[in-house]
This record gives C-alpha cells, sequence and structure tokens, in this order.
C-alpha cells in the first residue's frame, strides 16, 4: 500500500489490516508495560490518557488477530522487535500466541449507556437493581462471544461453524451460570447470540422486560467461563492466559463504571482484566480529586497514565515517536525518503548566526566592558573559539547572568559598593544548561531566528501524545510533498519553513480544540492568562526560572476548596475540562518547598503560541484566588518597580 | 435490485414554495371528516419558526392542536443567550392557534451526567400521546433539531404502520420543513459532542457483538463544516466500505466540489475513499435521498450476500431535507428486515452568526416544502 501523506491516515487502530497495523506499530511503545509485567495478567490495570494519547492502539495489539499475524510473519524483520517484547511479555512464543485477548469496546453505540433509560420497575431500588443485572447479562453475552471468536481464531477454526469442536468446562469456582455449560461452544455461542440480540431490541426499542428475569445476571460470570482451562479445543487447552480488555470505558455511565469496577475487584476473577479510559468523560472531581492523585496505585488495580509514563520517560518517548514517524514514512508515495529526519533540516546558516553573534558580542561588551567585575567574564567570553551559534548562545547567556548579578546585588546590601571580580570558573558555574537554553530562546525572538524546528522539538511539542505528534508530522510532511513537486529532488525543509508551518498548525489544532469546548470564552481567557504570565515570567532579562516558566501550580490541599467552594465552580470546570482537552497536563503530588502541589503545565503547543520554551520544571505557584482573577479579567502583569 | 423490495415511495408526493399553500387549500377542502389537525413543531429561536403553520392556517385548516416541544439543552446550552428570541417566536404560535390549543412538552436533551436523552425522551413522549383523535398529523420540522425530528418521523411511520389503534386507520403524516440555505449556514452547532451515539430504533444491528464480522457500509450524507464529526463518527463504527452522500443536482452548481475540498484530507488521505463510490442526491428532494439510501443498501447486501449481507449505516449531517431523506430511507430498511444503523454526532447548542435583524430578513427568503409521507395518496 502506498499513500500520498501516511501522517494523514488515521490512528492505527483503525487500521483494517493486521499487517498495516503491525508495520505501524512501534514495540517501543510496550515499554509501558514491560514494568508491570507480573500483574498484567491477574490484576485489573487500568489504562489512562488524553484523547490520542494511543490506548486503543495498544490494546489491538493483544486481540487474537494481530496476535496470530505476528506469530505467522515473526520471521519477518521489521516484526521481529515486536515479537521479542511480545515474547517476553508471554503473549507469544515459537508454539504459537499463549493470551486470549477479548477487547470489547464500551463506546455509546454499543448501547450500554442506554440501558440507564429503561424503567423496570417502580421501586427505584428494583428498578436501579434490574439495570444493574441487564447490564451484566450483557456483558457476559458479549465476552463470551469475543471470547468464543477469538479462540476459533487463534485455534483456526471457522467462527461460529466449528465451535462445536471447541467445549466448555464447567467452571472450578462457585459461580451463579444462567447459560449453557458443560457443552460445546457452539451452544454457549448460540444461545449468547440469541441473548443478546433480545437485550439489544430491549435497549434500542426502548422495550419493557418481561420475561421473568431470564435476560438478567446478578454477576459477570463470564469471566470464569473464559478462563483458559475453562475452554478446550479438540480436548485442549490452547493458551496459558486470557486477559479481558474494556476499551472507552468512560463512555459508561457513572453508575455503571462504578459497578463494573466494583464487582471486577470484588470477585477476582482467573483472567486479566484491562480497562481504557480518556480523562473526558469524567466528571471535575474524578479528573481533579479522585483520578489524578492516584495513591491507591498497587493497592486495587494498576494505573498507567500513558502521558505520565512518557514525561518519566521523556527520551524513550522521542525514540518512539520517530520510529513510528520512520514506519508511516514507509508508507509514503515519494521516492528516496526513508527516514522523518531527511524530511527535516535541523541547520540554520551559519552566516546568520555569525550576524547574530557579531551584534551579541557588541552589545554585551558595551554593557560590561566598564564594570571590573566581570572583566573575566568578558575575557571568557571573547576567548571563545566555538561554533558561530554557541558563541552568540554564550554571550547571550552572559547577559542574563550580569542580570542576575545585578538583581542579586541591588537586593543585598551587603553587596553595594563591593565590585569583587568575578572569575571565569565562577561563570562556567553559572552558565548550566539552562541558562543556554534561555539565552538561546531570547535570541530566538530577538532576532527573528526560528526556534520551534528540528527533529527533538517536534517530539516535545507534541507533549507525549501520540496523535499531537502525528497531527503536527502530517502537516509538515505535507509542506515536504509540495516543495518535492517543484523540485528534481526532495529537499528538506528549512527552520524557517518548519517554524511557520508548526506555528500555523498549533494555532489551528488549539482554535479547533477549544472551538469544541464548553464555556469556550471561559477556557480561552484562563489558557491565555497562563501563557501570557508564563510568557511574561520567562522573559524577564535575567531569566529567573530558566529556561523559562510552562506552568503553574496550585496547593493539593486546596483541591477540596476548589470542587467545594461555589465561588470556584467555573475554576473547577475549566480547569478540569483543560485537563481532559489535554490543554493543561496534570502532574499530582509533586512535593516542593515542603508542601504538595499540583502542577498544570501548558500543553507544549501553547508553548509555541506564547513563545515559550519547550522543558519541563519552569512552573510558579498559583493561589486560587489569583486564578480566580485570571479566570474572570485575564492575566495583568505587575508594572515592574525596577 | 431484491425482487422482493418494494419501495413504498417509488411514487411520492412533495410541494415546494407557492405549490404548498395551493395543496393544502386543495387538500383541506377534499376532507370529509372534521379536520383535526395534530401540529408537532419545535419551540426554537428559528426565525423560520411560523411559515409552515402560517401557511395551513392561510390556506383553511381549522381545528388545529398544536403539540409545542421545547428543548432544555442545560444550563451551559449556547442556545441559552436567545430566550427572548424563543418567547417571541411562542407568541407568534400563539397568536396563530390560541394559546389554548397549544400543549408544551419539554424535552430534556441530557441527563446529569451530560449524556444525550433527548431522542429517548421523545420516543417516550409519542407513545404517550393519543394520536387517534387526529386523522392528520403534521410535523414542522423547520426549528427541531436533527436528531429529534428524525426520530420523530420513523417513530411515528412505525407507529401508523404497526401500533393496533392507528394502522388502517388512513391517517395522513406530513412533514412541513422551510429551506433556506443561507440562513442555515449563519446558525453554528457549538460544542459538539464527543460521542456519536446512535438514535432510537437504529442502534441495536450497529451495537452487537455478534454481528460484528457483518461489513458495515457507512452512507454519510455530506454538508458543510462537519469534518470533526465525520472523524468521529467513523472512528466508532469502522466500516469496511464508505459511501459519501453528495448534494447534486444542487442551487450551488459547485456545491459538490466545495465539499469534496472540505473533507478531501479525511476522504482520500484519511481513510481512502474509492471516488467510485460517492452517491449523490438532490439537494432538495427528500425521495431522492431515500432512493438512492436504499438503493446502495440492496446493492451491497446482494454482493456481500454470502457474508451475511451488511449493515448499512447512515450519518445525516447534511440540511434538514436531506435528513428527511435519511429517515424514510433508515425507516424502509427497517421495515424490509435489512441490517440498518444511524450513528449521529450533535452539539450542545446552536449560536447565531449574525444579528438578529438580518437573520429575520434572511428568514423571509425561505422556501417551504410539504411532504406527504403517509396516507390517502399512497393508497
Amino acid at each position: 500500500m502506498r499513500v500520498r501523506n501516511p501522517f494523514l491516515l488515521l490512528a492505527a487502530e483503525q487500521i483494517e489490516f493486521d499487517t498495516t497495523f503491525l508495520d505501524l506499530f512501534e514495540p517501543g511503545a510496550l515499554e509501558v508495560l514491560q514494568k508491570r509485567s507480573d500483574s498484567l495478567w491477574n490484576r485489573v490495570c487500568i489504562f489512562r490518557s488524553s484523547p490520542g494519547g494511543g490506548k486503543t492502539t495498544l490494546l489491538r495489539l493483544f486481540t487474537p488477530s494481530a496476535l496470530k499475524t505476528l506469530h505467522m510473519f515473526r520471521d519477518r524483520e521489521n516484526y521481529k522487535e515486536l515479537y521479542n517484547r511480545l515474547k517476553e511479555l508471554n503473549v507469544l512464543d515459537e508454539g504459537g500466541v499463549r493470551l486470549l485477548g477479548v477487547m470489547l469496546s464500551c463506546s455509546r453505540n454499543r448501547s450500554y449507556a442506554g440501558i440507564e433509560d429503561l424503567v423496570f420497575d417502580e421501586n427505584y431500588e428494583q428498578n436501579i437493581n434490574k439495570k444493574k443485572r441487564l447490564l451484566f447479562a450483557l456483558l457476559n453475552c458479549r465476552i463470551i462471544i469475543s471470547a468464543l471468536k477469538g479462540l476459533s481464531e487463534l485455534a483456526d477454526l471457522n467462527f461460529p461453524d466449528e465451535l462445536d469442536l471447541v467445549y466448555i468446562k464447567s467452571p472450578q469456582e462457585d459461580v451463579p451460570l444462567h447459560y449453557p455449560i458443560n457443552c460445546s461452544g457452539l451452544e454457549l455461542f448460540n444461545w449468547a447470540q440469541k441473548m443478546e440480540e433480545e437485550i439489544c431490541s430491549i435497549i434500542d426499542d426502548l422495550m419493557p422486560i418481561d420475561n421473568n428475569g431470564k435476560l438478567m445476571d446478578s454477576m459477570l460470570s463470564s469471566l470464569y467461563i473464559i478462563s483458559p482451562k475453562n475452554m478446550l479445543v479438540n480436548g485442549s487447552q490452547i493458551v496459558e492466559r486470557a486477559v479481558v480488555m474494556f476499551d472507552d470505558f468512560n463512555e459508561l455511565t457513572p453508575v455503571q463504571r462504578e459497578t463494573i469496577m466494583r464487582t471486577i475487584i470484588s470477585s477476582r476473577p482467573p483472567v486479566g482484566i484491562w480497562i481504557s479510559e480518556r480523562l473526558e468523560a469524567l466528571s471535575e472531581r474524578e479528573v481533579l480529586k479522585d483520578v489524578l492523585p492516584g495513591d491507591r496505585v498497587g493497592r486495587d488495580f494498576e494505573e498507567i497514565v500513558l502521558e505520565k509514563f512518557w514525561r518519566d520517560n521523556p527520551s524513550r518517548f522521542e525514540k518512539v515517536v520517530l520510529n513510528i514517524a520512520n514506519r508511516r514514512i514507509k508508507y509514503a508515495d515519494v521516492r528516496g525518503v526513508s527516514s522523518f529526519t531527511e524530511c527535516l533540516s535541523d541547520k540554520l546558516d551559519n552566516e546568520v548566526w555569525l550576524k547574530v553573534l557579531t551584534h551579541v558580542s557588541k552589545k554585551v561588551e558595551e554593557k560590561i566592558s566598564k564594570r571590573r567585575k566581570y572583566q573575566k567574564w568578558l575575557e571568557f567570553c571573547k576567548r571563545l573559539t566555538n561554533s558561530f551559534k554557541n558563541g552568540a548562545i554564550t554571550w547571550r547567556a552572559l547577559e542574563i547572568l550580569v542580570d542576575r548579578d545585578s538583581q542579586k546585588t541591588l537586593s543585598d546590601f551587603s553587596e553595594i559598593g563591593v565590585d569583587k571580580i568575578l572569575s571565569a570558573e565562577e561563570f562556567t558555574k553559572q552558565c548550566g544548561s539552562d541558562v543556554k537554553a534561555a539565552a538561546e530562546l531570547f535570541i530566538s525572538m530577538e532576532y527573528n531566528i526560528p526556534y520551534y524546528y528540528g527533529w527533538s522539538r517536534i517530539a516535545k511539542m507534541s507533549s507525549f501524545n501520540i496523535e499531537q505528534f502525528i497531527y503536527l508530522s502530517a502537516k509538515l510532511f505535507e509542506e515536504f510533498l509540495s516543495s518535492s513537486l517543484i523540485s528534481t529532488s526532495p529537499k528538506p525543509l528549512t527552520p524557517k519553513q518548519q517554524e511557520k508551518i508548526l506555528k500555523k498548525s498549533v494555532e489551528s489544532r488549539l482554535s479547533e480544540i477549544i472551538d469544541r469546548m464548553p464555556k469556550k470564552e471561559n477556557i480561552k481567557r484562563f489558557v491565555d492568562a497562563i501563557g501570557n504570565f508564563a510568557r511574561w515570567e520567562t522573559y524577564k532579562p535575567n531569566a529567573p526560572y530558566s529556561p523559562g516558566v510552562t506552568g503553574i501550580a496550585i496547593e493539593m490541599e486546596d483541591l477540596d476548596l476548589l470542587l467545594k467552594s461555589p465561588k470556584y465552580e467555573d475554576l473547577a470546570l475549566t480547569i478540569s475540562e483543560c485537563i481532559k482537552q489535554n490543554l493543561l497536563l496534570p502532574v499530582p503530588n509533586h512535593k516542593c518547598k515542603g508542601r504538595n502541589w499540583m502542577v498544570l503545565y501548558l500543553n507544549r503547543m501553547l508553548c509555541v503560541k506564547y513563545g515559550l520554551p519547550l522543558h519541563y520544571g519552569g512552573w510558579r505557584e498559583k493561589t486560587l484566588h489569583e486564578l480566580y482573577i485570571w479566570l474572570r479579567e485575564g492575566f495583568k502583569p505587575k508594572i515592574s518597580k525596577r | 435490485m431484491s425482487s422482493k423490495f418494494k419501495l413504498n415511495w417509488e411514487n411520492y408526493f412533495i410541494r415546494r414554495g407557492g405549490e404548498c399553500k395551493k395543496f393544502w387549500k386543495m387538500y383541506l377542502e377534499q376532507r370529509t371528516e372534521t379536520n383535526n389537525i395534530l401540529f408537532i413543531l419545535g419551540i426554537g429561536f428559528d426565525p423560520r419558526i411560523d411559515m409552515g403553520l402560517k401557511t395551513i392556517i392561510d390556506a383553511g385548516a381549522e381545528n388545529i392542536s398544536c403539540l409545542a416541544i421545547r428543548i432544555d439543552e442545560g444550563p451551559d446550552s449556547p442556545t441559552k443567550e436567545y430566550t427572548e428570541l424563543v418567547e417571541e417566536n411562542y407568541k407568534k404560535i400563539e397568536e396563530l392557534v390560541g394559546s389554548k390549543n397549544i400543549r408544551d412538552k419539554l424535552i430534556k436533551m441530557f441527563d446529569k451526567y451530560k449524556r444525550r436523552i433527548g431522542p429517548r425522551e421523545l420516543v417516550g413522549l409519542l407513545r404517550g400521546e393519543n394520536l387517534t383523535g387526529y386523522p392528520d398529523l403534521i410535523i414542522d420540522v423547520s426549528a427541531l433539531p436533527r436528531c429529534i425530528f428524525f426520530t420523530m418521523i420513523t417513530e411515528l411511520l412505525k407507529s401508523l404502520s404497526n401500533s393496533d389503534n392507528l394502522k388502517n386507520k388512513n391517517k395522513n403524516l406530513h412533514v412541513l420543513v422551510a429551506e433556506n440555505p443561507e440562513l442555515d449556514k449563519k446558525i453554528k452547532q457549538d460544542v459538539p459532542d464527543e460521542e456519536p451515539y446512535s438514535l432510537p430504533g437504529f442502534g441495536k444491528d450497529i451495537s452487537r457483538t455478534s454481528t460484528e464480522n457483518i461489513p458495515k457500509v457507512w452512507i454519510p450524507i455530506l454538508g458543510e463544516g462537519k469534518n470533526y464529526h465525520l472523524k468521529r463518527i467513523y472512528e466508532s463504527i469502522k466500516p469496511e466500505e464508505v459511501c459519501p452522500m453528495l448534494p447534486f443536482p444542487a442551487k450551488n452548481p459547485r456545491r459538490c466540489d466545495d465539499l469534496i475540498k472540505e473533507y478531501y484530507e479525511f476522504l482520500f488521505d484519511g481513510i481512502q475513499v474509492e471516488p467510485k463510490n460517492f452517491i449523490y442526491a438532490a439537494e432538495d428532494n427528500p425521495f431522492d435521498v431515500y432512493r438512492q439510501i436504499v438503493y446502495t443498501a440492496i446493492r451491497y447486501n446482494n454482493s456481500l450476500k454470502s457474508l451475511g449481507g451488511c449493515i448499512t449505516v447512515i450519518s445525516p449531517l447534511s440540511s434538514k431535507i436531506m435528513t428527511i431523506g435519511a429517515a424514510i430511507g433508515a425507516y424502509e430498511l427497517r421495515k424490509n428486515a435489512l441490517q440498518v444503523g444511524v450513528l449521529h454526532l450533535d452539539a450542545l447548542g446552536y449560536s447565531i452568526t449574525d444579528d438578529i435583524g438580518n437573520l429575520k430578513k434572511i428568514a423571509k427568503k425561505s422556501e417551504l416544502f410539504s411532504i406527504w409521507l403517509s396516507g390517502d395518496c399512497y393508497g
């Protein structure tokens, strides 16, 4: 398959053919599972992320058809790494696939949420109980159907005709069962199919239920039936473990989510349970208080927040997304390009840097040449034989450090009048990578030099979200394709072209996201306030939080007040909506200065919009009242007393 | 085409513009029994709200009982801004039929968890209505949201043909719609839903796990500004075939080209639609939309017979008049036991992108369509 712009292909989980899906799946994405390989198959694992985090793609890999295809083509060079990683997870081996993955979508069009609209009983409690039992019955039918289908796939049986070769054994556990057992898979399938049809008709047509509870179940007993030892093919157990994967779990109603979770955790079924959910369907309370702090991890369930995992392992993320890009490039209908990095130039013209170096060095020299205190620093910079770029950055860093020192002197009365000469060693000590990063950013703004370009920064701009990365790459690749049309040989995009495209794409993506959000005026004002505040702090001449501020933080203990006080109702809603839509990246329970913070970093696309660096770590604490004012009036910078 | 399938609307009845009044005058004169009319309309801010009602009153209609549907989209709805306009419109209706002939019914669009329940609430409301005393049922869809009037049409058609109280009782079902593409462009959907959902009665075939192996053929009816909707619906159903429907012939002969341009990235780069899969239906004829949907469904079902046929999934994302065609198409497929689903994506509310005075001026250029869906003329 050859396509014009492979980055525009919809997400990998939408891709119809397993081979294409596997071609595009980057094995590095499995690192999120590898640290937890022991608990994956016997506990509840919850995968959370904002939209586009890669949850469904990850789950699809564990479906029987994807695993079977991978096993079949395991000797292919491009599948070897994936095969080996899955082998380490005991998912497959030379003998075949060892895992039965049962994937169930809980999306709105699967009718689960519609159960809530039915009225079975005038008694409130009875009605709730009956709805719960209908939900379990529907889930049981679907788990059984999907498991039988998956088993057929793994055992090369025609589905459903050859299900008579499958034997369903009664589980050893004491479980109430309302369905055929000690029978053929075909018999069980026919029963489940009929039941599912009846239940779906009731939900879809809003019909009353009148069959004496025949369509109801008191628990998720199917989880016991699909245990590998209870489903035999030609008399033998063909897999070692099973996992039921509930995708789009957030699309169930809150009552249903809670019911299912409680039932699963209390019944401890003999199969693994994976749940994937977006943050976006959760309430403000769930987002801010229940889900993010996540102290329950490891007790009742494992919780894997994908963005958090990648944030803790940023270099791995960069590697993973570069590989994703390269895998997509292979599908591109353009000759002579084998890697995404070949489409992007990360070199700025030396002439440009020479001009900047000349100008910055002259400016800084004029500024400090009469100050004895900085003579050694000045001499150090003059002796530099670095590249033009590094030279310019060091000179600009010198200016920042001088500004810092002057500020310090002003605030420290003991230093007034004392012009102690600062050593070159002191300069190299103070001129760390953070100051140099700030200097580069300052230069890019002052001299209109591209800053947002090159492979590594594009990876950072994706805010650990794979869909966001693919979106930005698609826009760059589109431009690359256009420029290839008018050239005999494809030329990489210059940094200037890259920055122009990225800024335009970021603007359009952000306005698309915000336009879809409720109370969008509030969202715009709030995000704008954080962005402008961060910019104001970042571009202070002494770069106090070098390389810059890209987030704010509120105290964890303020969360209760945020959620309970009517005054902060709009603020709580705005913050939680921003988190759900990935405009703000939350880092809960961050300890600093003896206190516990919820840091809210701007999505890195917002950093591009407000001209901020792409680093993490620079944040400023804010009170709820300050944020409340921002939400109402926006950010107004304080007039400097200096 | 399958020989078993008989098109219910092979011959159809539709009148437009000035012809509507003439038709209603003649129709009402020919009625022998008491002309009790149940007139169902939405109470919203759309200035076209009274066009249909005024036309039939001018044509001589009496004994009109109005069922006025008010939609509650919750406190965050952008529509809240236009409460004054809504009340102004309500007064217009009161003046036309008298306040004692109006019954207000409120439909809550969302439950407390912000889940869309409006269409399912409507089903309950319609099932609770006693329709036996009305030989004529008229739905004016001009100020009703798509998900509501789609459900209303399919639910009433079902009741008229299946319900013991109503079938074979010579009931007539008419649909009125005031079309005005210029005005439609000024009314913008705000805050689209995150997730598509199926409309009542059209969910079971797409929701079942046991039918997952059956290929899905998706017919999105393309209208402007629906890129997000298309993407979300596509992701939700993952169809094997996509047959986008384009409005042709259309008043603006370049409309198809404009739509293709708007969705080029999604259709050709994103999901790789085969150019031969496009289907065309007249933008001002719901029966053409209906026929194209039914023909496409039959063709695919015949071709895919050995795989268990196909599930046709319809997404009406275009004008109201085309949505009426989608509703009767979906109804007909279901009635003939073909597997069909309707997957839709709505918005929290609507907002006006022009000043209200201008909107009212534009509304005067609207063209009324009168569509007779069931009753005497179909024998």
